[in-house]
């Protein structure tokens, strides 16, 4: 008996989720730029299927520092967000959020870690209206966990979560930031072929 | 530390033997992954896993290094055919942190205890004893270990290294 997950998505099943995700990480940028008050530019939106081997080239290499907010996705279908910084530019997103001169934040504490999270509440929360939106699943995000470590060490247990049915995984990833100040983060989204499948069948019957 | 280039890289799932007078194996950046280190000295061959997951349970396996209950067999027989003998070999396992507690991520990240857990019990089913370890916690490992003298070196993401 074949396991719906093993199936390899289709590839208009995996159309169906650059557009959508695509519009998604469009709307995560709108939020961000509402929440912080200037405009966040989003680089090019990229889709496409990495094997989880290389996963942790996504972030830099295993060993690169990294500061990175982690939600598991739940409901109708499940799947893994990331958002990805630079240490030094994820401290100095706290000091835009916080509205403090850069170069202020040093280190993640609790209340930079909270505001961290709370940047990631924002853009995933936008990112998934436009995922229900466009299916009509009911998707919800974890509460954010904050991390600053090696790359590898934060995303292996995502990984290994992953690699349960597949060895490799679906990703949309995007830059984002702004010109006058250095922020650039990467949104990492990792969904399960059951979200994917669901979005596919929502444009389909649309 | 030995020349960069005598440094083979064991990436998630892998399985690697050597016995090069200045090779190093290595794992890089292990979050809740395991490292299992097996060392002969008497035939000074070492060998590493790059372990991901507890059980492979019962799956039909292209990589038996991925999971605790295959990858501490595989690397026996590793061994052997490198010349090494099971009765001599010196155990030492690294990794399984958790790296986050914060509430419903937490089960996806508790994967390291499992890990570490699984590992120690089909070590125990082998008859293998661990030597040493450094396991748990919630911060990154970095774990070298050095094919000839068989020193396994843990680098933490703070930046503090240590021998096992």
């Amino acid at each position: 008996m074949a396991d719906p997950l093993m199936e390899p998505l289709s590839e208009s099943d995996m159309e169906a989720w650059a557009q959508v995700s695509g519009a998604g990480m469009a709307n995560a940028l709108r939020g961000l730029s509402k929440m912080l008050g200037q405009e966040i530019a989003t680089g090019v939106v990229s889709t496409r299927r990495v094997p989880l081997m290389e996963a942790t080239e996504l972030l830099g290499g295993p060993e690169a520092a990294t500061a990175a907010v982690y939600f598991a996705l739940s409901g109708d279908a499940q799947g893994h967000m990331v958002l990805v910084y630079v240490p030094e530019v994820a401290f100095e997103l706290v000091d835009m959020a916080m509205g403090d001169p850069p170069g202020t934040t040093k280190d993640l504490g609790e209340m930079e870690r909270s505001v961290l999270g709370e940047v990631g509440n924002v853009m995933g929360g936008y990112f998934l209206q436009t995922l229900g939106d466009t299916s009509g699943m009911s998707l919800r995000m974890s509460p954010p966990a904050v991390m600053m470590d090696m790359a590898g060490a934060i995303i292996d247990a995502v990984i290994a979560d992953i690699m349960v049915f597949s060895d490799e995984v679906v990703v949309v990833e995007t830059e984002f930031g702004t010109d006058q100040r250095r922020v650039h983060g990467t949104f990492l989204v990792m969904p399960s072929p059951t979200l994917i499948r669901g979005l596919s069948k929502s444009r389909r019957a649309a | 530390m030995s020349a960069p280039d005598n440094t083979s890289v064991v990436g998630l799932g892998e399985i690697r033997v050597s016995k090069g007078a200045d090779d190093v194996l290595v794992c890089l950046g292990l979050g809740s992954c395991v490292a299992l280190c097996y060392h002969d000295p008497v035939a000074k061959v070492s060998g590493m896993a790059h372990i991901v997951l507890p059980s492979s349970e019962g799956r039909t396996l292209t990589a038996p290094g991925k999971f605790a209950d295959t990858a501490v067999p595989a690397l026996v027989e590793a061994m052997t055919k490198a010349g090494g003998l099971k009765s001599r070999l010196q155990v030492r396992i690294a990794g399984g942190a958790q790296m986050t507690m914060a509430s419903e991520a937490s089960g996806i990240f508790s994967i390291g205890i499992s890990n570490i857990e699984a590992t120690k019990s089909a070590l125990r089913r082998a008859g293998l004893r661990v030597a040493a370890e450094d396991t748990g916690g919630s911060a990154g490992r970095t774990v070298r270990l050095a094919a000839r003298s068989g020193e396994v070196v843990v680098n933490t993401s703070m930046s503090s290294t240590h021998s096992l």
